[in-house]
């Protein structure tokens, strides 16, 4: 592959790290927003080389991890039933809902499968015209156009037994809801380069001039983070806060204009309940009226559910970068990957479940 | 994504191509990389000249 690992070159991160070191004159705490960036920082360790003055939050941008408790356990209800097809991505699985997660579902008799396209789902539901098809359609603004595009397919070739369960999330009013957060020590972001990919960059300028902090789209190698953060201290300290582009192999300003128009006529914004965290006004997407019919939540009644969480698990702290994984006490003792008792510890982009792939022995041991 | 040419490189997620990915922009990002600390190499950094020579380990060599 071209350009994958010339982005992660030895030699010039050690220069990306000097410059970085010969900037930081004080403490500083940068928040990645992207669960991605989360692990490509742990796995490559970049947040042990950096000055220790330069304090990494851990954001929410998790797309499994955020996704509410009370859909999670729509999801159970309506892959538990018969005559469903429940479809999902993989890291999905394992996610504990109130009392139950779709791999005990699946062990139960219900009938889910993994796929790693919405594309898999709709083709099943051509193939299989008697059962009804549902696709677990969660994610971020880089996630978002896929579904868009398989429900509109769906509707221009009429099929009537897919259906979408979203529960879409938007980068941009998480951000604000983190600066206005009485307890928010971020001072500047690292904005998600694969987000931006789609939707450009023109919703940050006013973050930045409202909240005063430094946004710099990054990519996901260690030069790219590397870069990202040695802009963003660059411009804390010179007391700037701009928007700066440092993923423009695959950021234009714009974005994907064409992905951007799939998302306007299939879904429009709406409140949203970031799990761990609240619900953050115009912070998600759902269906459409046009596209309404393909709606699960609207196809199946799932209404009045209860919810429950864990009382020992600490995963919104987490999400909202207040602490970090290990200092969980139940972190790689009870809450494992294998046995997770939040969505932190599950996905390949939870700040948990990174700290236990790349850290657990230092973090367990010293924590004795 | 309209417009990417035969042999050029896209970002893919589930299916899908997100981005056109820009050799030409990723080319010159590692030459922005590679062209780091070069001035200063050159020119010397002030604080870290007078640093080394009055024997006080500067900022940057403090790292273990």
């Amino acid at each position: 592959v071209k350009y994958l690992e010339e982005f992660a070159n030895p030699e010039l991160a050690g220069r990306l790290l000097d410059q970085i070191r010969a900037v930081t004159t004080r403490r500083w705490a940068l928040m990645e927003v992207c669960g991605g960036q989360t692990h490509s920082l742990i796995r490559h360790g970049i947040d042990q080389l950096l000055p220790d003055s330069i304090d990494m939050i851990h954001g929410p941008g998790c797309p499994v991890c955020v996704t509410p408790l009370e859909v999670i356990d729509k999801a159970l209800e309506i892959a538990a039933r018969p005559g469903v097809v429940f479809c999902s991505f993989g890291d999905m699985l394992r996610v504990p809902g109130s009392s139950s997660d779709l791999f005990r579902v699946k062990g139960a008799g219900g009938d889910v499968r993994v796929v790693y396209s919405p594309l898999d789902a709709l083709r099943l539901a051509r193939e299989d015209p008697d059962r009804e098809v549902v696709f677990f359609g969660i994610g971020f603004e880089t996630t978002a156009p896929a579904n868009a595009m398989t429900v509109h397919q769906a509707k221009r070739l009429g099929v009537r037994n897919f259906s979408l369960l979203v529960s879409h999330v938007l980068v941009p009013p998480a951000i604000a809801a983190i600066m206005e957060s009485p307890s928010c020590r971020v001072q500047g972001f690292l904005a998600a380069g694969h987000v931006c990919s789609v939707m450009g960059t023109a919703e940050y300028p006013p973050l930045a001039e409202r909240y005063r902090v430094p946004i710099v789209v990054t990519g996901f190698e260690p030069l790219d983070l590397l870069e990202g953060i040695r802009r963003a201290v660059l411009q804390l300290e010179s007391g700037r806060h701009e928007v700066e582009n440092a993923y423009r192999r695959v950021v234009p300003p714009e974005g994907n204009p064409a992905a951007k128009a799939m998302l306007e006529d299939v879904f429009e914004v709406t409140d949203r309940a970031w799990r761990g965290i609240g619900v953050i006004p115009r912070s998600g997407w759902r269906l459409s009226e046009r596209y309404r019919e393909f709606d699960a939540e609207h196809r199946f009644d799932v209404g009045g559910i209860a919810t429950a969480e864990s009382s020992v698990c600490r995963s919104g702290e987490v999400l909202q970068g207040l602490i970090k994984p290990h200092e969980c006490a139940a972190f790689g003792r009870e809450c494992t990957p294998r046995n997770p008792l939040g969505a932190t510890m599950v996905s390949s982009e939870g700040a948990c479940a990174a700290y236990y792939q790349y850290r657990r022995l230092e973090l367990v041991d010293s924590r004795g | 994504v309209p417009d990417v040419p035969v042999g050029g490189w896209v970002i893919v997620h589930v299916g899908f191509a997100i981005q056109h990915l820009d050799e030409e922009s990723a080319r010159q990002t590692l030459e922005t990389f590679e062209q780091l600390g070069v001035l200063e190499e050159e020119f010397g950094d002030g604080f870290t000249r007078a640093a080394r020579a009055a024997g006080v380990s500067a900022p940057e060599e403090a790292r273990s």
